[in-house]
């Protein structure tokens, strides 16, 4: 696929993605809470859980 | 095909903010029905060689949360913030034409795992059949072959609707799922529980902290190998707040709570597999519950990675205009051949290359991670993601990034090094750092310096 033959439609959405306002937003700062918690905190607890 | 409003959803192309509709429960329901499937019970039987209930739970359950941590910071920023799905998100990193390397292990792995799901779904429906008295031992190859069949043809039916027809076959199979699913976890926990505290690990090493890692790298090398999944179904999310709870809890933990029943299977009953041992506890209407789950998990994990697969193949060139048909024939005739012509080989045998195909996600991830979030600071050029060639974002030498192959390279040989993902033979520092962990921290680390030494100065690869 070269950038002189996109489809039109295809190009109508990369030109509304390159708008920040049209980019769905990243994590947020309770998403990063939740990672954190459920992908670090919670999993060492239960490693201390279950070596106890 | 043309991407109109209907067949987006088909389409590789990415999706706008206003064709992602999936609330959080849709995408939690969808993830949930692709975890779950009968790969939980071998998971857990892995475990129960090594290690009892507690620790077995423990560590299972430990090592998929940190897996799947690291695929949803791999995939999940990018996938929600342009509509993208894995694939697509992959190429900022390997490149224009780097990223077949990325097609090429999603196919493989998909296909692979697809094939293994159905002949098993297979062999239980002939168990299942024999045991009833309807059918005789001689006739399981056959049955076993003519049910894989039917089962393609049942998921490409599904999947002629796209992601609306994962979604609404989600949402009818969760139940079955998650009550089912709970049900044998009861039934076996109660009725086992004695057998389950007095079993001994088969074949526990004589460390336990040896065996302890081990449960956690089963763990998190299982729930890597939702990387080539999790793309296009949270492209369907509008942002990554969507899509955060649903991949942790939705993706991340029906594994190890189902991997458990085939955990306490294993200790109790020194089999895994619940069309087995249910019908061993309860008879005949045992076995077919335990068919019934076993259809609608096998079912949801195939359709969900057929549908991932076909979004996938969409990136290559000349497949962006095929027909939707075309797409899911192709993620589909291979596992229908694998089912109808070679059963028993390819389930005697090819778990030792998915094996292997599963250790390159810990450094993909990595380079994913270390990319978005680090070298990129969480933006990428999407107009050079769905263009290529000479002067275009991503093309870097010849369309490929020497620092994600570089990357790829040393975490495939930390692995390697650290544990054989066939023998399970390790060496240190193996036994407490696991070996996954290490390979990702290798593979992005390798990806960085290189991106920073080389590809940043050459002035490719669009940093700022």
């Amino acid at each position: 696929m070269s950038a002189q033959s996109l489809h039109p439609d295809l190009e109508r959405r990369i030109a509304e993605l390159e708008t920040e306002a049209n980019q769905g937003a990243g994590f947020t700062g309770i998403d990063w809470m939740w990672l954190i918690l459920l992908g670090v905190v919670g999993p060492v607890l239960l490693l201390i859980w279950g070596w106890m | 095909m043309s991407a109109t409003d209907k067949g987006i959803e088909q389409s590789g192309w990415p999706l706008a903010k206003s064709d992602r509709h999936w609330t959080q429960r849709q995408l939690f329901v969808v993830l949930l029905v692709a975890a779950a499937a009968t790969w939980c019970y071998i998971i857990g039987e892995y475990v129960g060689y090594y290690l009892n209930l507690k620790m077995g739970f423990a560590a299972m359950t430990a090592g998929s949360m940190i897996g799947m941590l690291i695929v949803t910071l791999a995939v999940v920023p990018a996938a929600t913030r342009y509509g993208i799905d894995s694939i697509a998100s992959a190429k900022p990193q390997f490149g224009d034409r780097g990223w077949v390397i990325t097609v090429f292990l999603q196919y493989v792995s998909i296909i692979g795992w697809n094939s293994l799901l159905l002949i098993f779904f297979g062999k239980s429906v002939a168990q299942l059949l024999i045991t009833l008295g309807v059918a005789s031992a001689d006739t399981a190859p056959m049955l076993v072959r003519g049910v894989s069949a039917i089962a393609c043809i049942v998921v490409l039916l599904v999947l002629l609707r796209g992601a609306t027809g994962l979604e609404r076959v989600s949402s009818v199979l969760f139940f079955f799922i998650v009550g089912i699913g709970l049900w044998m976890a009861i039934i076996l926990l109660i009725k086992q529980s004695d057998a389950i505290n007095a079993a001994k690990p088969a074949y526990a090493s004589g460390s336990l902290q040896w065996d302890y890692v081990t449960g956690i790298e089963i763990g998190i090398v299982s729930l890597l190998s939702w990387w080539p999944y999790i793309g296009a179904m949270v492209r369907e999310a509008p942002d990554a707040h969507t899509a955060t709870l649903p991949s942790m809890l939705g993706m991340g933990l029906p594994v190890p709570f189902l991997s458990v029943v085939g955990l306490a299977a294993i200790l109790a009953l020194q089999v895994s597999d619940p069309a087995a041992w249910l019908v061993k506890l309860g008879g005949p209407t045992y076995g077919v519950i335990a068919l019934l789950f076993v259809i609608a998990a096998n079912l949801g994990t195939a359709i969900a990675g057929v549908y991932a697969t076909g979004i996938g193949l969409r990136q290559v060139p000349f497949l962006a205009n095929a027909s939707w048909l075309t797409i899911l024939l192709l993620g589909l005739v291979p596992v229908a051949a694998i089912g109808v012509f070679l059963p028993d080989l390819f389930f005697t045998n090819f778990g030792t290359f998915l094996a292997f195909i599963g250790v390159f996600f810990a450094p993909l991830c990595a380079i994913q991670i270390v990319d978005y979030f680090l070298l990129r600071k969480q933006r990428i050029d999407i107009r050079g993601v769905f263009t290529s060639g000479e002067g275009t974002a991503y093309h870097y030498w010849g369309g490929f990034n020497p620092a994600a192959i570089l990357g790829m390279i040393a975490g495939f040989a930390t692995y390697l090094y650290l544990l054989n993902p066939v023998s399970y033979a390790s060496h240190s520092p193996y036994e407490y750092l696991t070996a996954s962990l290490p390979t990702a921290v290798v593979g992005g680390l390798v990806y960085w310096i290189a991106t920073l030494a080389i590809v940043k100065p050459a002035g490719k690869g669009d940093y700022r």
